[in-house]
């Protein structure tokens, strides 16, 4: 036999299983007297209620757990990739819009970074052409061939002064 | 060097023996020179087959197994 459970706040009678109660272990059969969808609304209320108090737990909850919250992210960067080019475009724009000398003296630096350590990008932008070859038709062995060959061609001009 | 991998390799080793002084500037110029040759040769394939839209094409230099 299936045992039931009314819910203390919206007095609706639910299967006593953890799909419809958290579990509790000081309570009677090992759920809470409140269904899960009234705990839920009530949470949701008190989020809008407490603004701050809600922001501060989150914060103290990622500060404790922040493998999960890079987890998360990493997910949902995954399965969205659309949305997360979108939001680094907006945010690259924001950064711009706040401080254009900063943005360009940080861009500069970048790409004079990726110069020196000879990165995937850079090597691919020297070989892509603006009309046809895109980054991800250059497969990774002619990008290693290619970084291969930099870094002979600067060990010479090194050596020769 | 019959395939990417192997034009990999020789590059690798030439570039050790460039910095420990085993092989002359001259040389390992010429053979920069003729690697970029042969990676140039290869680009020039994978555009061709850009501009065709034949993005799943063999290019044996390429896509050669031997490691």
């Amino acid at each position: 036999m299936v045992a039931l459970r009314k819910c203390s706040k919206c007095g609706v009678e639910k299967e006593l299983c953890p799909e419809h109660f958290h579990r509790s272990k000081r309570i009677a059969l090992g759920f809470g007297y409140t269904c899960k969808t009234c705990k839920l609304l009530a949470l949701k209320l008190w989020k809008k209620a407490n603004p701050d108090k809600a922001k501060a737990q989150k914060k103290r909850y990622h500060a404790k757990h922040p493998e999960k919250q890079e987890e998360k992210k990493k997910r949902w960067r995954a399965n969205n990739p659309e949305k997360w080019k979108a939001q680094l475009k907006r945010r690259r724009e924001a950064r711009k819009a706040r401080d254009p000398e900063k943005y360009e003296a940080e861009r500069k630096a970048q790409k004079q970074r990726a110069r020196e350590r000879l990165t995937d990008g850079y090597i691919k932008s020297l070989m892509v052409n603006a009309n046809s070859l895109r980054r991800k038709d250059i497969p990774q062995e002619l990008v290693d061939a290619k970084r291969l060959q930099l870094m002979i061609t600067r060990k010479i001009k090194e050596l020769e002064g | 060097m019959k395939n990417v991998n192997e034009l990999r390799d020789q590059l690798a080793d030439t570039f050790t023996a460039l910095s420990n002084g085993d092989l002359e500037a001259k040389t390992a110029k010429e053979l920069a020179n003729l690697a970029g040759k042969m990676i140039n040769s290869a680009k020039v394939q994978l555009e061709y087959h850009a501009l065709r839209s034949d993005h799943d094409a063999k290019i044996t230099f390429l896509h050669s197994t031997d490691k």
